[in-house]
């Protein structure tokens, strides 16, 4: 594993930040280690936030905040719930919601850090969560078009129905069928991709 | 769980996109409902996907420096526990809402709506005067059919009812949006206690609960 230079600029990859990477940062908390995740995630929570409203310092400031969260609760993180990006994606969502869209004094309730069971998992689950944002990945891209978009805006946009109502010109009714199908369809190419 | 947020309510909860006081009552149902989770997960997993995939912005000069310098300044900052945080998971009130009515829903001051109804307006929001209506209606009680201008999710806390759609009981959510109309009524035998977010006023069907309605703001 080598170790970055903070002077030098390097692109992290996934690849870097692997299972055995996290369960190793986790028991021994190393800032050299952080780094790595820092230079893979930081940029990107910055740009999400810049593009949907936030001026630079501010996006730096929240991204702050968020990777501080990170390390604070990073003994919270469990890979057997879900995928490491996941967890961030949730973490970096509740700061936005709380410090961009100022919509309200508390964010989301952290349901991650509520103990909360899933269904009883099958082969297939464990298959699937072997690299699943992966296959999320593949899956979202084998949407349709109009569906995709609604995810999209959704999930990157920060819009909610009734704003990408107006921004598709279609009404809500519309919106919400596309993303019924768009996860119908995730789903099951999940299963495809896994199969 | 046999009632369940539409799968549209539980994406845009996952993307960030409900506001507070219905992601209050669709956190407060997944916190029961392992169906709901898994879908959440996944929806999750999404948003983990798109963050992959987001193209990189350059940070400022020495972002990760700032970034240890703030991250030693918090280890500094005292975090205090307050009351209101420490939760009771065996509680009948929902972990996600014991922070604004307390663990107990004999807490809650009802007041007089109407016969056989009483209504809880709870504060969530000091900054934006946003509230959660509690309603707590007796026995075969009927609410007056009535559609909404907006979307409306009902969480049941206690008891249960009956509308066109089925029967829902304690940790069920009904999610009704415009299109839908709908006329409820207390099956339990017991008062049933249930929490309801609107973001547009319920328009009733007959004209006096209409001039009710806007006395009772619901």
């Amino acid at each position: 594993m080598c170790y970055i230079d903070s002077c030098a600029k390097k692109y992290v990859t996934m690849v870097e930040i692997n299972k055995d990477f996290i369960k190793k940062f986790k028991a021994e908390k190393k800032k050299k280690d952080f780094e790595i995740i820092f230079n893979f995630y930081a940029p990107k929570i910055k740009s999400l936030l810049v593009r949907n409203g936030a001026d630079v310092t501010l996006a730096e400031d929240i991204m702050h905040d968020t990777m501080i969260n990170i390390w604070d609760k990073i003994h919270l993180y469990n890979p057997e719930k879900g995928s490491f990006s996941s967890w961030i994606y949730t973490i970096a969502r509740n700061n936005r919601i709380d410090l961009l869209r100022k919509k309200s004094s508390q964010p989301y309730t952290d349901i991650s850090e509520i103990d909360i069971p899933s269904d009883s998992e099958n082969s297939q689950d464990i298959v699937e969560r072997k690299s699943l944002t992966e296959q999320v990945k593949n899956a979202i891209n084998l949407l349709p078009e109009k569906q995709k978009k609604v995810i999209e805006l959704s999930f990157i946009n920060d819009m909610t129905q009734d704003e990408i109502a107006v921004e598709l010109n279609i009404p809500i009714g519309t919106v919400k069928s596309r993303m019924r199908l768009a996860y119908q369809k995730m789903k099951d190419n999940l299963k495809d991709i896994t199969a | 769980m046999k009632n369940c947020p539409d799968l549209a309510t539980i994406i845009s909860y996952s993307s960030g996109a409900l506001s507070k006081s219905f992601a209050l009552l669709v956190s407060s149902h997944i916190e029961k409902c392992s169906h709901c989770k898994k879908n959440i997960d996944r929806c999750h997993e999404m948003g983990g996907s798109f963050l992959e995939e987001t193209e990189n912005t350059d940070l400022d000069t020495n972002s990760y420096a700032l970034f240890l310098d703030k991250l030693e300044a918090s280890k500094n900052k005292e975090t205090q526990i307050s009351e209101k945080d420490i939760f009771d998971k065996s509680s009948e009130i929902p972990v996600s809402l014991q922070r604004y009515i307390g663990r107990d829903l004999s807490s809650l001051k009802w007041s007089f709506l109407a016969p056989g109804i009483k209504k809880c307006s709870v504060k969530i929001d000091q900054k934006e005067n946003k509230h959660l209506t509690f309603l707590k209606i007796k026995s075969k009680k009927k609410i007056p059919e009535h559609s909404h201008l907006g979307s409306e999710l009902t969480l049941v806390l206690k008891g249960s009812f009956d509308d066109e759609n089925g029967r829902y009981m304690a940790g069920d959510i009904a999610d009704h949006d415009h299109t839908s109309k709908h006329e409820p009524i207390v099956t339990s035998h017991e008062d049933c206690v249930c929490v309801i977010a609107t973001d547009g006023p319920l328009i009733f069907n007959s004209f006096i609960a209409n001039i009710f309605q806007s006395i009772a703001r619901i």
